[in-house]
């Protein structure tokens, strides 16, 4: 188990993490979402010892993770721009894992170096950003971690790759109980992939919860009446976001449809329905909630 | 499945990552080896083209081969391993200043020390190994020839590791690649600098000052001159030292200073204050030098106002430009000032205190009475064979008067311009080595008294009239001091004597040469010194062994004697000779 307790982090004035606190379970694929300068990088990079907290403290399966070598040999991570030397190929660099990662897995290696549309001896400096996200990910999956955090992982891969990455991925948790931690603004994959979701703002976390929660727990609802009636009729119902067009209200309703939706039918709308939200929109609804000024931006 | 244990050791996981490193930098080890081997093959291709010529003995091919100059060889190697060295501990280094390459290598499965030790081996290898495997190829091809090869060896390998240890401690310093460049590049050449300018100065103000350069201080942070310094013991200090702070220093970095800033303050301070000092004072230099020429005038207040005029305008505009190439800007420029106060307030005081006389620095002369013994060196016996010392108390009264008188004449020397000039006459002056029987233009005089209370006090002066300094030629000093009746014959080597027309020479063994020395005392006991008007004189040239190793290549040192016609017992022996 992934646990972070009360973690700071500051670069200079800014304050990157700010008191963070949740646990991410064994066996999870824990989807990493926030706005630009959340701090989601930050906390990736001090989860596996590239930073040291100010404050706090980062325990894997109960122990430290900063300095410590055997907790990092549990661990890989993937950053947003992974780095390889001039020189460097998949098989030149996979010589160091392999004496370094006891986990290392030639045949997992051989495998997947088959899979990717890749080939192993080019330099991969010369390849393309997706590319070279393929070679970090072969070289990652193969030193057979317990867990894995990957930063902006399907930025650059083409639609085919992505799917086989996730398809990695779901097997490699299902079969290894492999926890993973991806970092994103591709709501869209994350989505498919994610059974958590934590959102960061402002180096804090906002929210974290199982996906089918979130999503279960923040409704779009759009109802129309016979007459103009007063948004009052509304009170009672947790809204967190409403608009009106003429008769028509699209009402964004935190809460149990079960319990919301009767009392908006005792209203005796002429039309009602609940429509499931995107990530996307919750994530949106969320950010303005803690005070993220979209309107400013969208 | 994972295993829940992690069974490899910190070593076995620097061995991964040293080995890793080499083989990243391959194609610079190939460069290398190959410069080396090409410039090695000239060198032997070389040395033997100029055996053939001079020797024309081609069938002697064995000893042609012998006669490869090995030390050259080295130097010739160690060059290019420090070069090397120091391009293959940037690269090694610099997973500490990229953002993208401290991701990768702060989230490795190995500790920071074991990560930064393995990469540093790494880096001293690769400037190493090349150059110990020609040098051990050309060891067999060419065997030692009574160069010290081993020594040489050893110094050109601590060069190496003395400049990857240090580029090791400014990585860990410097947030940027540049930085470290930068800093390397400054410390290597401020830091002399800096340190040669506070040595030269006293002899601008404080006449009598005995100039005396001390290797130690001026390369103490000059790695780039390890090979070339032979001090093999302080190399070894200093790489242990870097090594410590390194260890020490690694702990506390924090990574996200990584292409930022500096990780620690130290060498930004360092720098900017090495660079501003050695230039300021370099400037103050020139800035006195201006409107100096043949009718100069000594004025003291002027030449004061020039030196700190040069001193502020130097140090603050370096000061200033190194500040925006390591800050890139501005920014902390005016909280920075304050160290630049602090140097020139410290620089102010030790202006001062040399410009008051260093506390009677160059008025003091010790009581006779407190001086066990004297030692009185002028440019006839400066060589290293007579530096003796003398309790007779008649020769240490002589010489604290000789030194009163000395000081009386160059009580008015309180010129900047003056004392300089003379300061660095004397040095070019001490580089001579030739000993004439002629007092006429003997003008460099340094006295050292070892007194009862166990301290040392060394003055050095030059005069304009040596004749007015009567100890010179009392029997007490000539018989004291001067090399013909001083020196061990156990050093004595050789002599060859000569007319002045180079026609008629003689050699002497070593009993001959003794018997020369004899008789040349013998004659100036009874002709004393004679001034060399006319033509008809001869010379007779002595070498000698600097120490006891009496090796047949050794430095030795010289000593000319004139030969004038008043001396008849030497001339006697040298007209047998012929």
């Amino acid at each position: 188990m992934l646990e972070i307790k009360n973690v700071s982090k500051s670069f200079g004035d800014v304050r990157a993490l700010d008191n963070l606190s949740f646990n991410v379970s064994e066996g999870t694929v824990f989807g990493l979402v926030g706005s630009n300068g959340a701090g989601k990088s930050t906390l990736l990079r001090v989860i596996n010892g590239v930073f040291k907290a100010e404050q706090g403290e980062i325990l894997i399966d109960g122990e430290n993770t900063f300095e410590n070598v055997k907790v990092k040999n549990k661990c890989f991570f993937i950053p947003d721009f992974p780095f390889f030397y001039n020189s460097s190929t998949i098989e030149n660099t996979a010589y160091l894992y392999r004496r370094i990662y006891e986990n290392w897995d030639e045949e997992y290696f051989k495998l997947l170096c088959s899979m990717f549309p890749i080939n192993p001896k080019q330099k991969v400096i010369n390849m393309s950003k997706g590319m070279q996200r393929q070679a970090a990910l072969i070289l990652a999956l193969s030193t057979r971690p317990k867990y894995l955090f990957l930063d902006e992982i399907f930025d650059g891969l083409d639609p085919v790759v992505r799917q086989l990455v996730k398809k990695l991925l779901i097997t490699c948790v299902t079969d290894n109980n492999m926890t993973v931690m991806i970092a994103s603004h591709n709501l869209r994959e994350l989505e498919d992939i994610c059974d958590h979701i934590g959102l960061l703002h402002r180096g804090g976390i906002l929210m974290e919860r199982e996906l089918d929660d979130l999503k279960l727990g923040i409704h779009k609802v759009q109802v129309a009446f016979g007459e103009e009636a007063d948004e009052s009729i509304f009170d009672g119902l947790e809204i967190v976001k409403l608009s009106r067009q003429g008769k028509l209200y699209n009402l964004t309703i935190r809460g149990d449809a079960d319990e919301f939706m009767p009392k908006i039918e005792a209203l005796n709308p002429a039309f009602l329905e609940s429509l499931p939200l995107t990530l996307e929109e919750v994530f949106i609804h969320e950010m303005e909630g803690a005070g993220y000024d979209i309107s400013n931006i969208l | 499945m994972t295993s829940a244990t992690y069974s490899k050791s910190s070593f076995k996981q620097g061995l991964a990552v040293f080995w890793w490193s080499v083989r990243s930098n391959l194609p610079i080890i190939i460069i290398y080896l190959s410069l080396l081997a090409f410039t090695s093959m000239l060198n032997i291709v070389g040395t033997m083209g100029v055996s053939t010529m001079l020797g024309g003995v081609m069938d002697e091919e064995v000893s042609i081969i012998k006669n490869l100059p090995i030390s050259s060889e080295i130097s010739n190697a160690a060059l290019f391993g420090i070069l090397f060295s120091i391009i293959a501990s940037i690269r090694c280094f610099g997973y500490l200043h990229g953002k993208r390459e401290i991701d990768m290598f702060g989230s490795l499965p190995v500790s920071r020390r074991t990560l930064f030790f393995s990469r540093l081996a790494a880096a001293a290898a690769i400037g190493a190994a090349p150059m110990l495997v020609v040098l051990l190829a050309l060891n067999i091809f060419a065997p030692h020839t009574g160069d010290n090869s081993l020594l040489n060896t050893l110094n050109a390998f601590l060069g190496i590791t003395a400049n990857v240890t240090f580029i090791g401690l400014l990585s860990v310093c410097c947030g940027k690649t540049s930085d470290k460049i930068i800093s390397y590049l400054m410390i290597n050449f401020a830091f002399p600098v800096a340190i040669i300018m506070i040595q030269v100065m006293p002899a601008s103000f404080l006449s009598g000052y005995d100039l005396q350069f001390h290797k130690l201080f001026i390369l103490a942070l000059t790695p780039l001159a390890a090979h070339f310094s032979n001090m093999p013991i302080y190399w070894t200090v200093f790489s242990a030292a870097c090594i410590a702070l390194c260890f020490l220093l690694l702990k506390r970095r924090k990574s996200e200073s990584a292409q930022s800033h500096f990780a620690f303050k130290l060498p930004h301070v360092l720098i900017k204050l090495l660079a501003s000092f050695a230039t300021g004072v370099v400037a103050a230099y020139i800035f006195l030098l201006i409107g100096v020429d043949y009718k100069y005038k000594p004025d003291l207040g002027t030449e004061y106002l020039k030196f700190w005029l040069g001193m502020i305008i130097g140090s603050f505009l370096v000061y200033l430009c190194v500040q925006i190439i390591l800050a890139h800007g501005f920014k902390g420029f005016g909280k920075s000032l304050i160290t630049y106060g602090a140097m020139i307030v410290c620089f102010g005081v030790y202006f001062t205190v040399l410009a008051t006389g260093a506390l009677g620095y160059s008025s003091y002369v010790p009581s006779a009475d407190s001086v066990k013994s004297v030692s009185f060196t002028d440019d006839f016996n400066q060589g290293l064979l007579v530096r003796r010392s003398v309790d007779d108390r008649k020769v240490i009264e002589g010489a604290v008067d000789a030194h009163k008188q000395i000081i009386e004449t160059t009580e008015k020397e309180k010129s900047m311009i003056v004392l300089s000039g003379k300061t660095i006459s004397k040095k070019i002056d001490n580089l001579s080595r030739y000993m004439y029987i002629d007092y006429d233009d003997v003008n460099n005089f340094t006295v050292t008294y070892y007194l009862k209370n166990g301290m040392k006090i060394r003055r050095s002066y030059i005069i304009d009239k040596p004749r007015k300094i009567r100890f010179l030629y009392t029997k007490e000093y000539q018989e004291n001091y001067y090399p013909l009746f001083t020196f061990d014959e156990k050093y004595l080597r050789e002599a060859w004597t000569d007319s002045c027309y180079g026609d008629d020479y003689a050699d002497f063994n070593r009993k001959e040469s003794l018997e020369l020395v004899k008789a040349i005392r013998e004659d100036y006991r009874k002709y004393g010194p004679v001034k060399n008007d006319d033509y008809d004189y001869y010379s007779a040239q002595f070498t000698f062994y600097e120490n006891d190793n009496k090796f047949e290549n050794d430095l030795v040192f010289y000593q000319y004697v004139d030969v004038p016609a008043e001396y008849k017992a030497t001339r006697k022996l040298i007209k047998a000779a012929n």
